[in-house]
């Protein structure tokens, strides 16, 4: 029963996803194809992501951070 | 085109419209401050005219990144098809030529990819065959395709279907009542071809009369009647005006006044849709700087519109369009296939609606296909302007004259229209028309779509916007019992898509019902609800009843159902 509607509310949003992208008016073969290629662009973004976006983002604040507490010193006079 | 959503509320002939980039006081003043009332100040009308609300939402700007998106998609998997194609992996099935050195290609690039890879698709959803009369029910002839869309076949079973694609706006394509007896006396009568051409021995006493009453329907002194709608523009308009005239047309026109406009060999410029200061100003252009290199005067100004454009719903602004013709010396052209017979307090079209003049119009064309259940246009003027097209017209010498059974039909529904039949049959249709016309419209706003148009317009387009809801939409009405017409790029601009409702007089209020709840229930699974304007109140007290009782049985879906429903849909992909 909960199975059902979990399946039913997946339905409807597949259903909006095919419309957005037009995915709906492929044949099966097609929509099969994109379908693939899409999960695996999402999946390596997702790693990508999961890899390297902690340690790019610790050396984002600490850039800024070195960056207000000592200004670069321009033509020192 | 997306434009400001500007709403124009208009009371009378001496009118303030207020444009969204801050002009205002009509039509003719300019932003330097140079104020010139010369075009309203001489007109006078004891009529009450009606208020003129017209209203294009902008396309909402998620919604279009979405369309485009879409878009993109489908053109590179039909690149990537065409590719396969080209290297022999895929069989080729649609139209090709040889490549022959020295030959203009047959087909456009970009129009056939377009009809081979994004058209073929869903090709279901157009050329629905039918298999009854066109009146407001209709059996639509099923069809399956294996191929996707290449090829189909005709599995025989038929489909009773509400119909509001057809344009049947008076409710005369009737197969039985007066008009059908009339038609078959007729028939029985003089026989059903004429077997010639009008200037030769094709010229009856029943197209006599025809014109005569067509003269009278209109109230201008005579007029001419072609057997083919679409060709009386294209093939009188050369009479008309020649070289070194000058046509300015409206950029939405149709393509028979285009293609007329184009074989006359007159200078052709558009003005925007509607839009009476930019047509003002290429007036004032070509009345200053007259012809091109050598500057002299344009030997005739031809200013041509439509009286309801049917892709987007508008009404012309005729009395705007009439002062500007008298102050600059133009002449009008006006194209009535929509509007006759569907506007006005007393049928005879736009002219009728504003409560203008008729002999303010030199040449009013109009068709018999729309209103009158009939084939072929008429062409009204004064007897000069008759008298010459009757001499010269290209469908006068060349073309069948109207058959006698096509004239006695528009004979019979035009007398009815006028009441001479003796009872008030053409005033209860009108009536109908217009109140079905006001109710679908706010209904359909009330529900939350995007509704293009004029609100006394019986032409009612919905947006759509993106190209997998077009063909979602015409099958899910089909499968519920409701015929529609979605109309896609090229007649179009590509991103605005859309839906066109054409109301009659032949629907009841328990059939708009009907159709609303089906359009209710699939714009909520497809997430059409796109309006975000306040929604107006209620229309009727008998409305406000029920929805205060909750009684109102419309299929107000809730989340499940939808749920469920797309789970239908998506087994059946």
């Amino acid at each position: 029963m909960v199975f059902n509607r979990v399946k039913n509310f997946i339905s409807y949003w597949y259903l909006q996803y095919l419309l957005a992208t037009s995915v709906y008016m492929l044949e099966p073969i097609e929509r099969r194809i994109f379908n693939c290629f899409l999960i695996i662009v999402l999946a390596m973004f997702m790693y990508t992501s999961y890899v390297f976006l902690p340690d790019h983002a610790r050396m984002i604040v600490y850039f800024i951070n070195s960056y207000i507490l000592q200004p670069e010193i321009v033509d020192g006079v | 085109m997306a434009r400001d959503g500007f709403e124009v509320a208009v009371n009378g002939i001496n009118n303030n419209y207020k444009h969204s980039n801050g002009k205002s006081n009509g039509i003719s003043a300019y932003s330097n401050g140079h104020k010139v009332n010369g075009a309203q100040s001489k007109v006078q009308s004891t009529k009450s005219t009606p208020t003129f609300k017209e209203h294009f939402e902008q396309t909402p700007l998620g919604v279009a990144i979405w369309t485009y998106l879409g878009y993109a998609i489908l053109v590179v998997i039909g690149q990537i098809r065409d590719f396969l194609r080209s290297i022999g992996i895929e069989k080729i099935k649609s139209c090709t030529e040889p490549k022959l050195p020295g030959f203009v290609p047959l087909f456009q690039s970009w129009e056939s990819f377009y009809t081979r890879n994004l058209y073929r698709r869903v090709r279901d959803c157009w050329n629905r065959p039918i298999g009854s009369v066109a009146w407001a029910e209709m059996d639509i002839l099923e069809r399956v395709s294996y191929d996707h869309g290449w090829n189909f076949e005709l599995t025989g079973k038929k489909q009773r279907v509400l119909n509001l694609g057809s344009y049947n706006y008076l409710g005369f394509s009737q197969n039985e009542g007066p008009c059908a007896d009339a038609v078959e006396d007729i028939v029985n009568k003089y026989g059903v071809g004429t077997c010639a051409s009008r200037q030769e021995m094709g010229y009856l006493d029943l197209h006599r009369n025809l014109d005569i009453l067509v003269a009278e329907y209109l109230g201008v002194e005579d007029a001419i009647t072609v057997p083919m709608g679409f060709a009386t523009n294209s093939m009188n308009m050369p009479l008309l005006v020649g070289k070194g005239c000058l046509i300015l047309s409206d950029e939405l026109n149709h393509a028979s006044l285009i293609l007329g406009s184009r074989l006359s060999g007159a200078s052709i410029r558009t003005f925007k849709h509607n839009d009476m200061e930019d047509l003002e100003e290429k007036l004032r252009f070509a009345v200053a700087e007259g012809m091109p290199r050598t500057h002299r005067p344009w030997k005739k100004i031809l200013i041509v519109v439509e009286g309801i454009y049917s892709m987007e719903g508008s009404i012309v602004r005729l009395p705007d369009i009439i002062q500007l013709k008298k102050k600059y010396k133009a002449y009008i052209y006006l194209d009535e296939a929509h509007s006759i017979g569907a506007l006005g307090p007393h049928g005879k079209g736009v002219v009728d609606y504003f409560g203008l003049n008729p002999k303010d119009i030199d040449v009013m064309m109009g068709t018999f296909t729309k209103s009158f259940g009939a084939v072929g246009g008429y062409l009204g003027g004064s007897k000069n302007l008759v008298n010459h097209l009757r001499v010269s017209s290209h469908s006068a010498i060349y073309s069948g004259s109207m058959p006698p059974c096509v004239i006695q039909q528009v004979i019979s529904s035009m007398k009815i229209m006028l009441g001479k039949d003796g009872t008030n049959e053409g005033k209860q249709r009108i009536d109908t028309l217009a109140w079905n016309t006001t109710y679908f419209r706010q209904r359909l706003v009330e529900m939350g779509f995007i509704v293009y148009g004029n609100e006394h317009s019986p032409v009612v387009p919905i947006l759509l916007f993106m190209p997998g809801k077009i063909s979602c939409l015409s099958r899910e009405c089909l499968k519920r019992g409701l015929g529609i017409v979605v109309v896609g790029f090229p007649a179009t601009p590509i991103i605005e898509s859309r839906a066109r409702f054409c109301l009659s007089a032949a629907h009841t209020k328990e059939m708009l019902d009907k159709a609303l709840d089906i359009l209710d229930e699939v714009g909520d699974l497809l997430k059409l609800k796109y309006s975000r304007l306040k929604r107006q109140p209620a229309l009727a007290e008998s409305d406000n009843k029920e929805l205060k009782n909750g009684t109102r049985n419309s299929s107000v879906s809730t989340f499940a159902d939808l749920c469920t429903l797309s789970m239908k849909i998506i087994k059946t992909l």
